[in-house]
């Protein structure tokens, strides 16, 4: 009993410890992105690598999403003669929860696990001493323009699903369904407010700078050669993931409480 | 022995401690290096070779005691000032360390393009004037994944060098290359050496180089420095420990370890 108090204690230690030192990194990040120069071939590189190569993978979740939530709340909503509000059901989930989450999940997959793997190389490589010798802060050169490319490129992706994801809706409504077509489209746009939209963005800002920032992280504390490098990779996915899924809980709670 | 700025040695470390996590890795290093001059400081794996030279550059701050560059106590100048103090430092890594993302001349000429306003092109011609002294014409845009382990060291090396450093430091320079490679990264630092007047700070664990470019020789044992002296004395040292690391024998007293 004693051995599992202790040791559940010792779990809560670190899990603190490393909440401190991803807020010191992120703190450090924020106060190197005002020190020039503002690297701007790095942030478009970045930019390239987190949004525009994301594209394709985001594109196909996206439109199958809202492809299966329009047969699914068909299949409910069938049962009480509703199905003209299929419409607005796939915009609502597309646009508050899905398109900024699954866009989330599948960039925490692709790119956070990617940047974790560049950094833990170049860590273990000594590239980033290398960088720190040649009088080149790590932390400005290496971080801050993948945590902008997240903050600038996740708004950007989600509001691709959204779109898609409503497109994916409206095809499987209308065409597989045989939802009337203008019913479909009225019921949409009648209930779908601009807030919803931009409440979904704002999440996925949030979840853009936690992925990237999180890639770095586990990428920059590498330590223990290429097996450190697979481990930095396997907890970035991880660490991100979960802090998607439960930042997703209290932004909804907080940006929808009115 | 002078702390002054101007008169005093361009590396001055005093009774530098440095433990990790409970293991004292360096104990009482007290060691100069002057203005121009080549020391090696040469041990076994694990002596604390790279920890000390992590504390010249600022990588790493002490303990206890003071290491002291170019006038400038590392470990108390502000964050700003140290970084204002390494555009004085080239350092060769032990695998090279160059930038995987970026092309060669990029690389070579990485602290140009960060810390000067020349031009892009400027900088390429810049990085090709290096890289033909260290004897590797037309490799700019290759990138560092196409070249082999010793031409990567080349490579880092026209790094360290481009900028007309005032400290070279180099962290085993020859480990991992065949014999004649070896040599001639050691030709191209003494040879660098003579061009630029640069003071040179080198650890490594391969005796023939040590010798070749040494003007003094420091050996470091379990964190502390044995002994300091020219190649010659070094070599024909009275001190076991020495005389059998020279000889590539294994002391008899670590026999427990």
């Amino acid at each position: 009993m004693v051995r599992l108090l202790n040791s559940l204690g010792a779990t809560a230690i670190g899990a603190l410890e490393q909440a401190g030192r991803v807020a010191t990194l992120f703190a450090q990040a924020a106060l190197w992105l005002f020190r020039p120069p503002l690297r701007l071939r790095l942030i478009f590189k970045q930019m390239e690598a987190i949004g525009v190569n994301s594209l394709p993978v985001v594109i196909i979740t996206a439109t199958f999403t809202g492809g299966v939530l329009a047969l699914q709340t068909f299949a409910g909503f069938k049962r009480f003669n509703a199905e003209s509000l299929v419409g607005a059901v796939v915009a609502l989930s597309m646009t508050r929860e899905l398109g900024p989450v699954l866009t989330a999940l599948i960039v925490a997959g692709r790119a956070g696990s990617a940047i974790a793997a560049e950094l833990g190389t170049m860590r273990v490589t000594e590239q980033i001493d290398a960088l720190d010798s040649l009088a080149t802060n790590p932390v400005q050169y290496l971080i801050v323009p993948r945590v902008l490319a997240g903050l600038i490129m996740l708004p950007l992706l989600s509001l691709t699903a959204d779109a898609l994801g409503v497109l994916g809706g409206w095809l499987v409504g209308t065409k597989l369904l045989g939802i009337n077509p203008n019913l479909y489209v009225r019921s949409t746009f009648d209930i779908l407010d601009i807030n919803d939209i931009m409440s979904g963005l704002t999440k996925a800002a949030f979840f853009g700078t936690i992925i990237a920032h999180i890639g770095c992280y586990c990428g920059f504390y590498t330590g223990g050669g290429a097996e450190g490098v697979g481990r930095a990779t396997t907890r970035s996915v991880v660490i991100s993931s979960m802090a998607i899924l439960i930042g997703d809980y209290f932004l909804s709670a907080l940006l929808f409480s009115k | 022995m002078t702390s002054d700025a101007s008169s005093g040695p361009a590396i001055l470390i005093e009774d530098l401690y440095k433990q990790f996590e409970g293991h004292e890795v360096l104990r009482g290093i007290d060691l100069h290096v002057d203005h121009g001059e080549s020391l090696v400081i040469i041990g076994g794996s694990g002596a604390g070779k790279s920890v000390l030279m992590k504390h010249i550059i600022g990588l790493l701050t002490p303990d206890r005691g003071e290491v002291t560059v170019l006038g400038k106590s590392i470990g108390k100048v502000k964050q700003r000032e140290l970084y204002e103090l390494r555009k004085s430092f080239g350092k060769l890594f032990q695998g090279a360390a160059l930038f995987d993302s970026l092309p060669i001349w990029e690389n070579v000429g990485f602290s140009l393009l960060e810390h000067t306003r020349m031009r892009r092109s400027e900088v390429r011609r810049a990085a090709s004037e290096t890289l033909r002294q260290v004897g590797l014409p037309n490799v700019e845009d290759r990138y560092p994944a196409e070249l082999s382990v010793g031409q990567r060291k080349r490579v880092g090396l026209a790094r360290a060098i481009v900028n007309k450093p005032r400290i070279l430091l180099c962290d085993e320079p020859t480990t991992g290359l065949d014999p004649i490679m070896g040599d001639v990264i050691d030709n191209l630092i003494v040879r660098m050496r003579k061009q630029l007047g640069v003071t040179t700070f080198t650890i490594t664990h391969d005796m023939k180089s040590a010798s070749k470019i040494a003007d003094r020789i420091a050996m470091l044992y379990k964190g502390k420095i044995i002994q300091v002296d020219t190649p010659e004395v070094i070599l024909r040292s009275e001190n076991d420990i020495v005389r059998n690391f020279v000889q590539g024998k294994r002391p008899s007293a670590e026999k427990g370890e």
